[in-house]
């Protein structure tokens, strides 16, 4: 389902003011032996996006824009890590910071917490580790994009019922123009994932657009190229 | 203080702690202002929670009201004003527009803080964060409207903050056909995304 509000609302798109934001795709979340896989979870659902991501990533790398990735996970001595969160890991039956298969789950500096291979960030790409579900939530992600200038935020990732869910919302109330990939993303169920989708499409983008890989590589090689002959 | 027994809620009993008392658990009731609450048709949720409300208060319990709205001199960040400007029904409207206020039967009482707040999500920009840690609140009973709006929103910030929620599924509503059942799911979804879920009648005071 596409949002029928064009975006950006604020104007035609400017890449120097414009963010791609790939949320977690960690091995914990979508890779062979992480945390979901362990948990006994399919990553069927979560393993899709990779392919729409990676293009969009090629295409915002040749274009020059501000890459962001994010990362969920907790500091090694879990200090970051609230009681409850805790609580309801070891209920799902492997807890964040317990072992697993890929090192302590969730857990920073171990390989489960760290990026698939296939959408590894490049130098000079900017990676946020992140305690919570939003992006902006105790990190330096709003700080960053300030930085940058960046107004407008094109998101994707995993899980869209979740952390990606959370971070558009948050975008949204902090003044962001975003808008979601709906082919680069995805939810361990997918009736959660649709439901999450069709919940941001209505009234033409509660909290942001929702768009997908192909128009988006398009308006980006389109903006890319009224750049250069500007 | 007394200290009350776990709620019936699922996906599990809560609060995981095993036990809840008025000096840690508040009574959030977020935007049940006039617009919203005649838009949804939401005047019997505002009936079932009246009652709950009343209880909280006897019992010295701690509540707090959302209000939703922008300052007229100061606006709505410009793609936020530019999407509201375009939605039929759940408009964020000026302070002090008509349907701004919060419907009698739920109106704040002298000393229960009412957090005012341009988006959904309470928690940015505000002091909310600040009032629960300063009073010692670990965990939340929420109701309010829209369920996919404000009400999921703060849900998921509060979570991130470890407030440990329980959103009360006959407190809350929309009239946003399928997203009630959609943020009930994803709340609950494996142990407990966001927090619990339980009617009213599973809180006993």
């Amino acid at each position: 389902m596409h949002s029928d509000v064009t975006w950006p609302v604020t104007g035609p798109l400017d890449l120097d003011r414009t963010a791609l934001v790939v949320i977690d795709m960690q091995t914990d979340f979508c890779g062979p032996g992480g945390w979901i896989d362990r948990l006994g979870q399919s990553i069927e659902n979560t393993r899709k996006p990779i392919s729409p991501i990676a293009e969009l990533l090629e295409a915002a790398r040749v274009a020059g824009m501000t890459i962001i990735h994010t990362r969920e996970g907790h500091r090694p001595d879990l200090s970051d890590l609230n009681p409850v969160k805790r609580w309801r890991s070891r209920l799902h039956g492997v807890g964040i910071g317990d072992e697993s298969n890929q090192g302590r789950a969730l857990t920073r500096g171990d390989p489960g917490h760290d990026i698939i291979a296939e959408l590894y960030p490049l130098p000079g790409e900017i990676v946020v580790d992140k305690p919570g579900k939003s992006s902006f939530h105790a990190t330096e992600f709003d700080q960053i994009l300030r930085a940058r200038g960046i107004e407008a935020l094109i998101v994707c990732g995993v899980t869209s019922d979740c952390c990606v869910q959370s971070t558009i919302r948050d975008g949204a109330d902090l003044g962001y123009d975003c808008v979601l990939v709906v082919d680069g993303t995805a939810a361990v169920e997918t009736a959660n994932h649709q439901g999450m989708v069709d919940l941001l499409a209505a009234y033409g983008g509660r909290w942001g657009a929702v768009s997908s890989s192909e128009a988006l590589i398009a308006l980006i090689a389109g903006a890319s190229k009224a750049g250069a002959a500007a | 203080m007394t200290t009350y027994s776990p709620v019936a809620s699922e996906p599990y009993a809560w609060p995981f702690t095993g036990a809840w008392s008025m000096a840690d658990t508040a009574l959030f009731l977020i935007d049940f202002q006039a617009e919203p609450v005649s838009e949804i048709g939401a005047e019997p949720v505002v009936a079932a929670v009246a009652p709950l409300l009343a209880a909280w208060r006897a019992a010295g319990g701690t509540v707090l009201h959302g209000r939703r709205g922008f300052d007229p001199i100061v606006g709505l960040p410009r793609a936020a004003a530019l999407r509201n400007a375009v939605r039929p029904v759940d408009r964020i409207l000026a302070r002090g527009a008509e349907g701004w206020a919060i419907v009698e039967t739920l109106a704040p009482k002298d000393g229960e803080p009412v957090i005012d707040h341009a988006g959904d999500n309470i928690f940015l920009g505000s002091d909310l964060a600040f009032l629960l840690q300063r009073q010692g609140i670990a965990n939340l009973v929420i109701a309010g409207l829209r369920t996919e709006g404000a009400v999921h929103a703060t849900m998921r910030a509060a979570n991130d903050g470890g407030f440990e929620c329980l959103l009360l599924e006959d407190g809350t509503a929309t009239d946003l056909p399928g997203a009630k059942t959609a943020v009930l799911n994803i709340t609950r979804f494996g142990t407990g995304l966001f927090g619990t879920t339980a009617p009213i009648a599973a809180i006993t005071l």
